[in-house]
């Protein structure tokens, strides 16, 4: 196992190398430039000094160059063009606490009431509970996010005035956007476990320990839990990933100042480093969270060795 | 002594090998099996009516109003719904009713579209990267990763640029060259539960191809997990290209879609509820529909559910 | 106020920032009804808590002063760093000129030295203000190596030009303290607007062992600051909020009364008016016009509706074969419904734009659009019948004179909700009027810019907004050496009208020259299509008083309070 981990952080770096040099290259490709947000058009001599400031007057691949130096020398991302003095990685890691503790919150609650909706599902199959559960866990995401997180936010904050309407800070500010982004993960994690509980259910395994007398709870708890969860994990890790980055819509409507905003303004505002320092920065959790899933797969279910792959 | 036997004592019978095989109900193929299951299911029949409902609508709902979806008419901005404009007017004095119907072939068109796309392409590489395992695997899930993590809306915006349009072709390539790797993941990860199952090794025991063993047996053997997520994928494309209208890089006017019709309708909801509520309406039905019809479908078509 | 950052923020967002920055027109302002207008209130006491909640739409790009271009950044800066003058409102709400960093000031017989008196103050930490510190700002503007966007506004400075491209050393820049005291500053040439500089934000006084210190930091984060205006600024979360706080060691602390002003940073537009409807915030520009019916109904909000000095306008690559033509160029300037537009798509918010130069933009004492027509007016009594112009055009052209065998495309720099009504409206227009095929294609911002600068369009879409109180700063943008809006075009003429303009100290004169220049742009040569003026709608709680509220002015905050909340 030891082996096989530090082989796949091997690949792991090589995975990022190759997503941060693509991206460069894109970025670069695609018309407009930094100075672009400034809607208008500056003075000749005003763009030359910009461009000599910030290195953009380089070829890209000379760029890219002393882009990579700073990164593998000094773990410097660099400066933000739109917003000039501010460093990318602090800029990233100072924003990512914000959506991560909104998005954890909202994670935790989702998945817990997603799994508990999908076993009570399962369990009922094709009875009124069932039908009833996935129709309550499905309404949630039937309705774009923007439209839910608009109406909850004139609900609460205008028609009744119980919460703040925006901000950040307190745990009041917290209720509205963690509202609005648990419904994904409930309709997720309620149709998942569903289907997967129905199929473990009929497993000889399940009938054996009915069979002996195990208690239909403990039945739930000791073998379908465990083995209906697996394909969880899978969509799991990349929501992990996404907690931390954001997301831009509710960030937006409830002036929360997180993540997702960069991902979306960086590219629009052209902001060369900042676009480069969010990918890396997704790139690496979500690189780094399939090989979380990918070691779990094997803790969880012992039938699945990844370490043994190949025929 | 044989022979003193009679060959007359002997009759010639006619062997019938299908006769053999006769049985008194007629045959059910896994198709027709799963069909009459599905057919007991009251949700997902009454989802397939409303999806096929929806379906027609797109088609022949825009010239029912006898208003075109793009004709701006300033003397009758924003009014509500009434026997003339059935789901009343927008901003510009255009019929809702029609742009409803209008904007649903787009969304329509998105959602299956790139589900199938996705499904194909991420079944048959998640497929792919299970069965051989090792290095293949390897390689072949980094570049997915690779795929997964490149920001997305630089490549809607390059696309857009290459291509000089922003319409739906384009829009279904943007969204469809990111949107297989989850299908890939997902597959995979269930492939790699199913090839450790006793049939797959006798399978591979009996000689059978790879591209056999993967057709014939680990797809259809996750055609349930496939099935939950192509009715997830179809609602989740139809978001994607909301979320794109939301921050304006979705299909380009006088096209229109759901997403854009929501989000224009969004800033004015509490004034204009209309506006909304229709396109909403249809985002969340299709979403209800095809999620409850997933679900039906998954219970038809297991066979481990067999009743 | 006069910078926009998106194009489509500036249409749909910053409307809001008027609020901030208190720009604003006093007699236009709509009372709902109620006798308490500002300032009129006289027999309450002021409130005993002295703060106000307000918003802005966006993150102030940074408040290092030389860097940074956007609105946002500059109305924070008006009150945390003292310029050498204010553009404070007089009773009738004029602006004057009053000495703020500088308590007084002099220039020689042809206005080409100037010497400013450097007040005695303290900075926030309690040192010394000094004419160095000003000195050091400017200069730092202008150094190449600062890259600073708004340099070019000081272009009137003796060797400006020279030294921001790194031509001359920065010594040679006629800038220089004679003592702690006395500021000198040289001119290239006399410059009639030379004052409207002295309070942009590319002259603040700027502390050198601060900026020295924080390097490129310097202005990206409060610990990296110092401040000698009215406020502090003792919170500031990125993207979120930040706090001016009263500074005790600004020159006249006595006069300001708010102890704290929070501003909260939000882009989404209900989710500001939904603040503004419970009171979460205190005063807010409006945009949508359901809402502005709404809060007029608002008995405890006043109204004050703001012309600002902007003209949103579309604008012809005179390089394209077809719009290289007069004439065409006149017929789809003419073609527009300028009143219709106004309702339909403005929501009869916005005023028709017959003109380049905006309403509120004064020469002498006078402002410019009372004394000069408006050139399209009489561009469109001339000519009645656009479409005609347009077959004359083509048959000058020697092309096909059948427009319905046209096809014209505009490109929008946008691609926000707003700029699909707008290009859906437009081009059902240009088919009914001009008869011609109208296509429209939407981008993003950047991709336009640089499609603009490749000359790859035929009409495109602006706004621009008057950096100071000048007709010249609107006029000169068109020059041919400008390269500010990429028609192609240029008219020697109109470049030596705009030069006479800039040196010329007589007010009569001036108006003479942008009277012509103006007629040539868009009477003789149609280069530009004004469409409208924007006119952005406050709302503020009647308790608050005293806010700045002119365009150009930057009183700001320093003289509000509140009463009676």
């Amino acid at each position: 196992m030891g082996r096989y981990i530090l082989k796949r952080i091997g690949y792991m770096f090589l995975t990022l190398f190759i997503i941060t040099t693509l991206t460069f290259f894109l970025m670069h490709s695609i018309p407009g430039d930094p100075l672009a947000h400034m809607a208008k058009k500056l003075p000749e001599q005003i763009r030359l000094n910009y461009y000599e400031k910030y290195g953009l007057d380089k070829p890209v691949i000379v760029q890219y160059g002393k882009f990579l130096k700073n990164v593998i020398t000094k773990g410097d991302l660099g400066e933000s063009l739109r917003y000039p003095g501010r460093s990318v990685t602090e800029t990233i890691l100072k924003n990512a606490k914000v959506s991560g503790r909104l998005g954890i919150q909202a994670i935790v609650i989702g998945v817990t009431i997603g799994i508990v909706l999908g076993i009570i599902a399962a369990l009922n199959r094709n009875r009124w509970p069932d039908y009833l559960v996935m129709f309550i866990a499905i309404l949630g995401v039937t309705v774009p996010v923007f439209i839910i997180a608009a109406l909850l936010q004139y609900l609460f904050t205008v028609r009744f005035e119980l919460l703040p309407t925006t901000g950040w800070g307190k745990f009041k500010h917290t209720i509205l956007p963690t509202i609005a982004m648990c419904f994904g993960s409930i309709a997720t994690y309620a149709r998942y476990m569903r289907s997967n509980v129905l199929e473990v259910i009929n497993q000889d395994y399940i009938l054996t320990a009915q069979a002996k007398g195990v208690s239909p709870f403990n039945v739930v708890r000791k073998h379908v839990l465990r083995n209906a969860i697996l394909p969880a994990i899978t969509i799991l890790g990349p929501q992990i990933a996404g907690v931390f980055t954001g997301s831009f819509v509710i960030e937006r409507i409830f002036g929360i100042p997180g993540l997702g905003f960069y991902y979306v303004s960086s590219i629009s505002d052209r902001d060369y480093t900042m676009i480069i320092g969010t990918t890396i920065f997704y790139a690496t959790l979500f690189v780094f969270s399939q090989l979380v899933v990918d070691i779990l797969y094997g803790v969880v279910d012992p039938r699945i060795r990844v370490s043994k792959s190949g025929k | 002594m044989m022979e003193g036997i009679s060959k007359d004592k002997f009759k010639k019978i006619s062997i019938d090998i299908s006769a053999g095989e006769q049985i008194a109900r007629p045959r059910m193929t896994y198709w027709q099996d799963a069909w009459r299951r599905l057919k007991t299911n009251k949700v997902a029949m009454l989802s397939i009516i409303i999806l096929l409902t929806i379906m027609i609508m797109t088609i022949i709902g825009p010239y029912l109003s006898g208003f075109p979806y793009e004709e701006i008419n300033p003397a009758k901005i924003n009014i509500k719904p009434n026997s003339e404009h059935w789901f009343g007017t927008d901003e510009l004095g255009r019929d809702v009713f029609s742009r409803v119907w209008q904007a649903g072939r787009i969304s329509m068109v998105i959602g299956i579209v790139g589900a199938l796309i996705a499904t194909v392409v991420g079944s048959i590489y998640g497929a792919v990267a299970a069965y051989f395992g090792g290095k293949v695997d390897t390689i072949m899930m980094r570049i997915v990763e690779i795929l997964m993590s490149v920001p997305y809306l630089i490549i809607v915006i390059l696309i857009s640029i290459i291509t000089e349009t922003r319409s739906i072709g384009t829009l279904l390539v943007s969204l469809t060259l990111t949107g297989w790797c989850g299908m890939a993941r997902l597959v995979r990860g269930q492939m790699l539960q199913l090839k450790q199952q006793e049939y797959i090794m006798a399978a591979e025991a009996l000689g059978v191809s790879p591209w056999k063993i993967i057709t014939r047996h680990l797809i259809p053997n996750s055609l349930g997990i496939v099935i939950v997520a192509i009715t997830f994928d179809i609602p989740g494309y139809i978001f994607a290209e909301t979320f794109l209208s939301y921050i304006g890089l979705g299909v380009q006017p006088p096209s229109t879609s759901w997403g854009a019709l929501a989000s224009a309708a969004q800033q004015n909801f509490i004034f204009y509820p209309h506006q909304l509520f229709f396109p909403s309406l249809m985002i969340a039905l299709t979403m209800l529909s095809f999620t409850l019809l997933g679900d039906g479908l998954r219970d038809a078509l297991d066979p481990k559910l067999r009743q | 106020m006069r910078f926009k950052k998106y194009l489509s923020l500036t249409i749909v967002l910053v409307l809001i920032l008027t609020a901030l920055t208190g720009c604003g027109k006093k007699d236009a302002v709509n009372d709902t009804g109620s006798q308490e207008s500002e300032g009129q209130v006289v027999e309450k006491p002021l409130d005993s808590e002295q703060y106000l909640n307000l918003v802005m739409v966006a993150e102030p790009s940074t408040l290092d002063a030389s860097k940074g271009s956007d609105s946002y950044s500059n109305g924070i800066l008006n009150e945390v760093l003292e310029p050498l003058t204010r553009l404070e409102e007089d009773e009738d709400l004029k602006n004057v000129l009053r000495p703020a960093g500088a308590s007084e000031w002099t220039h020689n017989e042809d206005g080409t030295v100037w010497t400013f008196k450097i007040r005695d103050a303290k900075w926030s930490d309690g040192v010394a203000v000094r004419a160095q510190d000003y000195e050091y700002g400017i200069k730092r503007s202008l150094a190449q190596d600062t890259a600073a966007p708004y340099a070019y506004l000081l272009a009137p400075i003796k060797n400006a030009a020279e030294v921001n491209s790194g031509q001359l050393p920065l010594e040679e820049l006629g800038v220089k303290s004679l003592d702690d005291n006395t500021l000198e500053i040289t001119l290239e040439s006399p410059t009639p607007y030379f004052l409207q500089l002295t309070y942009q934000r590319v002259m603040m006084p700027q502390r050198q062992d601060v900026v020295e210190k924080h390097k490129d930091k310097y202005g990206s984060e409060i610990d990296t600051l110092v401040y000698n205006g009215p406020f502090t600024i003792t919170n500031w979360v990125h993207n979120s909020e930040i706090v001016l706080t009263k500074n005790d060691n600004y020159w006249d602390k006595d006069i300001v009364k708010l102890n704290s002003v929070n501003i909260k940073i939000l882009n989404d537009e209900n989710a500001i008016y939904n603040s503004l409807s419970n009171r979460s915030i205190d005063s807010s520009g409006v945009g949508k016009p359901e809402w502005i019916e709404k809060f007029k109904g608002n008995k405890d909000l006043n109204h004050i509706e703001v012309t600002n000095p902007q003209t949103f306008f579309k604008f012809f690559n005179t390089k394209d074969k077809v719009f290289s033509n007069a004439n065409v160029r006149k017929a789809f300037a003419l073609a527009i419904d300028r009143e219709e537009l106004a309702n339909v798509i403005f929501h009869g918010i916005n005023v028709p734009a017959y003109g380049w130069v905006s309403p509120n933009i004064s020469i002498g004492d006078e402002e410019f659009r009372s004394v000069s027509e408006e050139p399209i007016r009489k561009l469109a009594a001339d000519n009645p019948n656009p479409k005609a112009l347009l077959i004359k055009g083509l048959e000058e052209l020697g092309m096909d004179t059948d427009p319905s065998k046209l096809t014209v495309k505009m490109t929008l720099g946008s691609t926000d909700q707003w700029f699909r009504t707008y290009g859906e409206y437009v081009q059902q227009m240009y088919n009914k009027n001009l008869g011609v095929n109208f296509e429209v294609e939407f981008v993003e911002w950047p991709v336009f810019t640089s499609m603009a600068e490749k000359g790859e369009f035929q009409i495109g879409y602006m706004a621009w907004g008057a950096e100071f109180n000048d007709p010249i700063s609107l006029l000169s943008l068109l020059k041919s050496d400008a390269g500010s809006i990429q028609t192609g075009w240029s008219n020697e003429r109109y470049d030596e009208l705009i030069d006479l303009a800039s040196k010329e100290m007589d007010p009569k004169k001036r108006l003479e020259y942008f009277a012509e220049a103006e007629k040539i742009l868009l009477y003789d040569e149609a280069v530009l299509a004004p469409t409208v003026y924007p006119k952005y709608n406050i709302f503020r709680y009647k308790y608050v008083q005293n806010l700045g509220v002119t365009p150009f002015g930057t009183a700001g905050y320093k003289y509000g309070f509140t009463q009676g909340r």
